[in-house]
């Protein structure tokens, strides 16, 4: 008998097995009509579960893996006929990227700045002055609440 | 049109997009939505909603978290928003706590630390409240303005509709309430080539962003587009901006990118000097 490794994360295991349990038979439907896999070469979100599955999701994190080429516009978890959601298992994918801090710098641009200011993005005098013209409510003084402190603090 | 009295009230949700980059947009879907006396309440201490894809790609659970301290900052009316990101992010947090009671009891241990009571008010995207047939009469009313004959595309954006076990909108597939709406200026929907592909706009891989971006607005012109109609702050960046480079390449589409809420300002006789158009980079000088 083969016994299957599983991740040594337990997040990645815990989604790898709730998707498991609904048995992707590997009819592709989720590769058909994947935005990301018809205009790149190398992804796949049924190989991306299926590796999950067979315990080798960690060799997908990182900076370079074909996991940040999803749209995440939700076609293959809408269409799969046994109610698996390839998409989660890309986020855990990028969420476990994150945690070893392997992810693109985009990502971690996007997380810090909700973090500090509460938002994407910062308040410019241009953003500022169009809301003005515009009859707009201020767009706030970029002090949202501190969101890190938030979190950690709960 | 409604009766008096009848006149419903939401939290206004402007996403960091639209308010910190594109406030024309805010502009229209604020001005559409007084138009049609739908009332709208502004709270300040809202954040990102946060981010489904960059925000959450970092961390499911600081994801949920801050969602759920977004819908617990106040209680009466539900929540419009004018992104279909920050209404499928929102929906499908509270979609994900009303499906898992131990989770919702810790998300909710870790909220009244900070003085909140976990809520989960129902959150929806502006175009839900405009697929009301007593809305919608409402608007073909006070048409004043027609587009009759002009050729138009229409984007839903994949977060609009998707997922559809949070969103409950449309079909998740195939939407119509765009191009319903454009019907009732007297613009003809056009049926392009992979009309419902995603914008591509959020893969984080550019390469892949691009190419998507280009075939679609090859597919636009190729179908005779002379205007594209979305619903997306971030779709509207990608065919707006994206166009502009794709353009300074050599590409040429010349199509222009309204939001759902600009093209139905116009057609509801509102001042087009009022809709910041002059903001856009494809020009929408044709339409006005």
């Amino acid at each position: 008998m083969y016994r299957i490794e599983r991740s040594r994360d337990d997040n990645l295991t815990r989604i790898a097995m709730l998707e498991m349990a609904r048995l992707c038979y590997t009819c592709g439907i989720c590769v058909g009509d994947c935005p990301a896999a018809r205009f790149s070469d190398d992804f796949n979100p049924r190989q991306i579960f299926l590796k999950v599955c067979l315990g080798l999701g960690e060799g997908l994190t990182g900076e370079d893996s074909p996991i940040w080429k999803c749209t995440t516009c939700y076609t293959c978890s809408e269409r799969c006929p046994a109610g698996v959601k390839p998409h989660e298992v890309i986020l855990a994918l990028r969420n476990l990227s994150f945690k070893q801090g392997v992810c693109p710098q985009s990502v971690k641009a996007v997380r810090a700045s909700v973090l500090e200011k509460g938002a994407v993005g910062a308040v410019t005098q241009r953003v500022t002055d169009l809301r003005k013209r515009m009859n707009l409510p201020e767009a706030g003084d970029d002090q949202g609440p501190d969101l890190e402190q938030f979190i950690s603090e709960a | 049109m409604k009766p008096e009295g009848t006149k419903q009230e939401f939290w206004f949700f402007p996403g960091c997009m639209a308010r910190l980059k594109l406030p024309q947009v805010e502009r229209s879907v604020r001005t559409l939505l007084e138009d049609l006396g739908v009332s709208l309440k502004d709270e300040p201490r809202f954040t990102c909603c946060p981010d489904p894809v960059m925000f959450r790609s970092a961390s499911r659970d600081d994801w949920l978290f801050l969602a759920a301290r977004n819908l617990s900052l106040d209680s009466g009316p539900p929540i419009v928003t004018l992104c279909p990101g920050c209404a499928s992010s929102l929906s499908e947090a509270r979609h994900v706590l009303d499906e898992d009671e131990e989770l919702a009891a810790s998300v909710a241990a870790r909220l009244r630390k900070s003085g909140l009571k976990l809520a989960l008010p129902h959150t929806q995207h502006f175009l839900q409240i405009l697929s009301d047939p007593g809305v919608r009469e409402d608007i073909a009313e006070r048409v004043t303005k027609r587009f009759d004959g002009l050729k138009a595309g229409t984007h839903y954006g994949c977060h609009l509709v998707r997922p559809s076990s949070a969103v409950h909108f449309e079909n998740p597939e195939k939407p119509t309430c765009l191009d319903d709406l454009l019907s009732l200026t007297g613009a003809e929907p056009v049926d392009y080539d992979d009309k419902y592909l995603c914008c591509g706009r959020p893969s984080i891989d550019d390469a892949t962003s691009s190419a998507i971006v280009e075939h679609k607005l090859k597919a636009m012109k190729a179908a005779g587009c002379e205007m594209l109609l979305v619903a997306c702050p971030f779709c509207f960046e990608q065919f707006d901006l994206g166009q502009a480079i794709l353009e300074r390449k050599g590409g040429s589409f010349g199509i222009p990118v309204l939001y759902v809420s600009q093209f139905l300002n116009l057609a509801m006789g509102r001042d087009p000097q009022e809709l910041g158009l002059e903001l856009h980079r494809i020009k929408p000088n044709g339409l006005l």
